[in-house]
């Protein structure tokens, strides 16, 4: 008798895709070739932070924008926050905020709104990380959060593939601005304000609908460019729903891969499933001991599967490079985890 | 009277010229160890011994300080001189940026497309970074985990102001930041980052002169002329602009003794500057220099 699934192939079965599998080679399927002319963009939770470094090595067309000046070593320029995403834009946890950050690249403007005191300094509120001991005054934020939009429109005007890493639903939103927060006002700058300040947790439609309207964007940008997205496999650091980090975590991460796969049909889009392979038990434990953190060689796992669908891996190196230095150790430079400070007991992972 | 060992490279040269032209000026008893460029990048810590670790800079100290190691016990004070802790240093950061005091930081573009704006805790964290390999730093740290005694280090001479009117290719952003008003800043920055250095390690840092410096980022070309060398009787070349002479050397001295016997110091062995810091050496035993930069630097 014959029926939908007497040929599909062995990918479309648990037993021969998944617990019978001895790698990943067949479950990602890229839309769209990248080649090492590719010119890429990446932004995102600080899990993106793991995307940038793998496709350098890779010898991968990077942007950065906003590079650190050469004198500046690398540990400054890293905790700085240079060099970790394709514009010193810091994390980009939810989608409402790379809305907000694309739509102020297309104006151009900035003004007094984006200034945040931080005891007697100043920090851009919708990026605070990349200068953790502020600046002198408002003017000098307003004046790196302008050339930072300037930098960042020259760059997307020239870019074919934007990566986008999705973190997490919950956003902090600023009523008077109407626009999404990296964090919450008073954790690393700012003042928190409950008559200005509150949460959303954005449901799957938001986030399509977000994602739509960055497509739609980028559209303006370059038109052709393309999309690829990813679902951070990080956990939460905290949640300020009221209800558990894990079912937090796991509602947040289950709206944004819903949101994706409604996204998907979308020309010019593609999505890279490193969270499926990073936290399914079948391809083993990539956490490290707090359970949160991704092990490097769980973020080789994934981009490994990732450059070699595309050509890009050891030996397809066009420049005659063999080998694939292996990832650097480093730590995270993450905002969530800040929240970690608050928690009753300190951890101690 | 204090016991001081002035330990450096190439730039001991000028307060040893000093220090014999003037018998009896500062209230000190001094002993000078050097060696020429890194080489007391060869030392290492043992038995609370300042020790060469190989034969060029074992026979420098000989040469220099009449002993192949230098008891830390037999000094009151240590003073470190020269070694690769210079202004220029820090001028590859003045080609790529630019930070609140220069000219240009109000501007987006900092009216340089190839230099960028960045904050001054960026700005100081780079010539932290920077300066914080050269040999001077490195010494310091090494001697600091042998001594409680105070340890002040030195700069050497920020480059002649002869290179204004006899220009150099590496001299080039001096002249640079000089044309465009920037000296004072970048000269603010060096200080700020050597004395930020050395406090984190309960060492002292003794700026230059002021009376030397010309345009806040040069020193008056009259404090090179007949600069002595390190090793044998020939003067440095006439168009060094590196090394200062006995004169300079003896305001350093001036400046270096009114530091030792000011109130900072209360006794001539135990330094109270920082009382907050630790005065216990952090190791009593076995260290050597860590690894770190030695620019290119002529001698």
């Amino acid at each position: 008798m014959h029926h939908p699934y007497r040929d599909l192939p062995a990918r479309a079965f648990w037993r021969t895709a998944v617990a019978g599998a001895a790698d990943l080679q067949d479950l990602y399927h890229p839309r769209f070739p990248l080649t090492r002319q590719t010119r890429i963009a990446s932004f995102g939770s600080c899990f993106a932070q793991h995307i940038m470094d793998h496709l350098r090595r890779a010898n991968c067309n990077v942007h950065d924008c906003e590079p650190a000046p050469q004198a500046m070593p690398a540990a400054v320029a890293r905790r700085f926050g240079y060099g970790q995403f394709s514009a010193r834009s810091g994390n980009i946890y939810a989608t409402r905020h790379l809305l907000d950050l694309l739509a102020d690249a297309a104006s151009g403007t900035a003004g007094p709104e984006c200034v945040w005191p931080l005891a007697d300094r100043f920090v851009d509120a919708f990026r605070p990380s990349v200068e953790p001991d502020g600046l002198d005054s408002p003017a000098e934020v307003i004046l790196h959060r302008r050339r930072h939009l300037t930098r960042l429109a020259g760059m997307l005007r020239q870019t074919d593939v934007l990566i986008f890493t999705l973190g997490l639903t919950e956003v902090w939103m600023d009523n008077v601005l109407d626009r999404a927060l990296p964090v919450c006002p008073g954790v690393r700058a700012g003042r928190f304000d409950p008559g200005r300040h509150h949460l959303v947790t954005l449901t799957c439609a938001q986030v399509l609908d977000d994602l739509q309207r960055i497509h739609a964007l980028l559209q303006r940008f370059r038109p052709g460019m393309r999309l690829l997205l990813t679902v951070s496999p990080v956990p939460l650091t905290a949640t300020a729903g009221g209800g558990h980090v894990l079912t937090a975590s796991t509602a947040a991460k289950a709206t944004l891969r819903a949101a994706i796969e409604a996204f998907l049909p979308t020309p010019d889009v593609d999505y890279v499933p490193s969270y499926e392979v990073l936290t399914h038990p079948a391809w083993g434990n990539w956490f490290a001991p707090n359970g949160r953190t991704i092990r490097a060689d769980g973020v080789d796992r994934v981009m490994s599967m990732f450059l070699a669908a595309h050509g890009l891996d050891v030996g397809a190196d066009e420049t005659g490079s063999t080998t694939l230095a292996p990832a650097p150790s480093r730590a995270d430079n993450c905002d969530d985890i800040l929240l970690d400070a608050f928690s009753p007991v300190r951890a101690t992972l | 009277m204090m016991r001081v060992c002035i330990i450096g490279n190439s730039h001991v040269a000028a307060l040893r010229g000093g220090w014999g032209a003037h018998p009896g000026r500062w209230p000190l008893k001094v002993r000078f160890a050097a060696a020429p460029r890194d080489l007391l990048t060869h030392t290492q810590l043992k038995n609370g011994r300042l020790q060469p670790a190989d034969p060029a800079t074992a026979s420098a100290m000989q040469a220099t300080y009449g002993d192949l190691s230098l008891n830390l016990d037999e000094h009151d004070a240590f003073v470190i001189i020269g070694c690769a802790l210079a202004l220029h240093a820090i001028l590859p950061l003045y080609r790529d940026a630019v930070w609140p005091g220069l000219k240009g930081a109000d501007r987006q573009n900092a009216g340089d497309p190839l230099r960028q704006p960045i904050s001054a805790p960026a700005a100081l964290a780079t010539a932290k970074a920077i300066l914080s390999d050269r040999l001077a730093l490195r010494l310091a740290r090494l001697l600091r985990q042998g001594t409680v005694a105070p340890v002040l280090v030195c700069p050497q001479p920020r480059a002649s102001d002869s290179l204004m009117t006899n220009p150099r290719p590496e001299t080039r952003l001096h002249r640079k930041a000089v044309a465009r008003g920037d000296g004072a800043a970048v000269g603010r920055l060096f200080e700020q980052a050597a004395s930020g250095l050395l406090d984190e390690i309960d060492a002292q840092f003794l700026p230059q002169p002021a009376a030397t410096i010309s345009r806040h980022i040069l020193t008056a070309r009259q404090h090179f002329v007949g600069a002595e060398r390190l090793v044998g009787a020939a003067p440095q070349p006439d168009d060094d602009v590196y090394h200062g002479n006995a004169g300079y050397g003896a305001q350093v001295l001036d400046q270096l003794a009114a530091a030792l016997t000011g109130p900072a110091y209360a006794s001539s062995s135990a330094p109270v500057r920082s009382a907050s810091k630790s005065s216990t050496p952090s190791s009593p035993t076995d260290s050597r220099i860590s690894p770190g930069v030695m620019p290119s630097v002529s001698f």
